[in-house]
């Protein structure tokens, strides 16, 4: 998880591979927290920076570049998911995206930490949308409230309440998992 | 008012989510693909030029030259098709070979094709229902065209069909580019293209040198020779290729590009 800069970018940061770079995984984990079925990440995760490309001039500099992005990002997410609406549940369950399963047996550890991936990936995944964003804009990329409330163009209070209710049901999630880990 | 914190196991299956997911093998290949898509004319499955949400992002000249380069290629391709099909009449109206019709109709419009799925077809049919040479060349090829303003193949198709025409090698020579030749030649044209956009101009006037050595009388050579001036000039190569540019092709379509880029040109 990188720092979340909140000063604005300097003109030479501007660059479309620079902004790819930086800010790729957040877009990836923002959209799949705003409900694009994991089929279509990929997909959306470009549109998103064929759009940045496109309005890279107009961008002003005042918000900083991940909350602007994101706001894209949030945009082509709608688009994707009134589609996905209509195309209904197919698309909605998570197998679609199994790990590479090209390489050898894994070690003990790096077994472990797949199964912590999959752990949070699951309790996210059965989250509701509107909780979800919040918690992995705020939790996961390091985002303030009111940042993410500008993003999500909610209230910074609605914010607040589901971030609140994300984090109780997450920890509640882990200590179920302790208890179910450790006999 | 806050809501409550993360305890410390929760905090680092969080870190490690983020770590791993989406992962850096995904970046690659999501960087990969959308080079893929910013070198092409823009295929937007979802965001559309029309939308109003994105629509301010699509007058910004500086980042729709992709879009323009495209369609240079299909006006380009749609050159040829009728260039060829100017030929083809001469040749009808003094040989009179009806065999030799067949075959050179075939190969215009499949290079066509080839390079230009749907403009070319429309070309093609164009081609075959105007036997008139001067008409075919002067009107503006707009059906089928996917960008909204047909200005711009309009005013690029007719020079370029005139000076292939008019060009001094022989009507012989230039008629039958085979399809293979004009996909090859398109496919070093998005290649330079790309390498441009992307600045790498070295890359860019290697690519437009090879070119030059594959097919000195290419279908392409005016567009790859524009190229060649223009990255040459911004990759601080000097203005030679931009003199030779002005001087071998006076009335170039893309001479205002190449003087934008080498104001000394």
């Amino acid at each position: 998880m990188e720092a979340y800069a909140e000063k604005p970018a300097a003109p030479a940061t501007r660059d479309l591979a620079q902004i790819f770079r930086a800010h790729h995984d957040a877009v990836w984990r923002g959209l799949w927290s705003f409900g694009v079925p994991r089929t279509a990440i990929d997909d959306a995760t470009q549109d998103v920076f064929v759009v940045v490309q496109r309005r890279l001039a107009d961008y002003d500099g005042r918000a900083p570049v991940r909350r602007w992005v994101l706001g894209i990002a949030r945009k082509v997410a709608l688009k994707y998911r009134e589609r996905a609406a209509r195309q209904l549940a197919r698309l909605e369950t998570l197998d679609g995206d199994a790990p590479a399963a090209n390489d050898a047996p894994p070690p003990e550890d790096a077994l472990a930490r797949r199964e912590a991936t999959e752990f949070v990936e699951g309790f996210l995944d059965k989250l509701p949308v509107s909780q979800r964003s919040v918690f992995v804009l705020v939790d996961i990329d390091g985002m303030s409230a009111p940042e993410a409330a500008d993003v999500l163009g909610i209230n910074v209070n609605t914010v607040y309440s589901r971030l609140r209710v994300a984090r109780l049901r997450f920890d509640e999630a882990v200590r179920r998992r302790r208890t179910r880990t450790s006999p | 008012m806050t809501a409550p914190p993360i305890s410390e196991e929760g905090r680092a299956l969080l870190d490690e989510l983020a770590r791993r997911r989406p992962g850096p093998a995904r970046a690659d290949a999501n960087w990969a693909a959308l080079q893929r898509r910013l070198g092409e004319a823009p295929r937007l499955s979802l965001v559309e030029e029309g939308d109003d949400a994105f629509e301010a992002a699509s007058r910004v000249d500086g980042h729709r030259s992709s879009a323009a380069w495209s369609r240079w290629i299909a006006s380009a391709a749609i050159s040829v098709a009728i260039a060829a099909a100017v030929l083809l009449a001469l040749r009808v109206v003094v040989g009179g070979g009806q065999r030799v019709e067949a075959e050179t109709v075939g190969v215009s419009t499949q290079a066509a094709d080839a390079a230009q799925g749907k403009a070319g077809a429309a070309a093609k049919t164009r081609a075959a229902a105007q036997a008139i040479p001067r008409e075919s060349a002067s009107r503006p090829p707009v059906a089928d065209e996917p960008a909204p303003p047909a200005a711009a193949p309009a005013t690029t198709a007719s020079p370029t069909a005139k000076s292939s025409a008019a060009s001094p090698t022989t009507p012989r020579a230039a008629a039958p580019t085979s399809a293979s030749q004009l996909a090859e030649e398109t496919k070093l044209l998005a290649d330079a293209r790309r390498a441009l956009a992307e600045e790498r101009f070295g890359e860019a006037v290697e690519i437009t040198a090879r070119h030059r050595t594959q097919f000195p009388e290419g279908a392409l050579r005016e567009e790859l020779r524009a190229i060649e001036a223009i990255a040459a000039c911004r990759g601080g190569k000097g203005t030679t290729a931009a003199r030779t540019f002005s001087k071998a092709y006076p009335s170039s379509p893309h001479l205002p590009r190449v003087r934008a880029a080498c104001p000394a040109g």
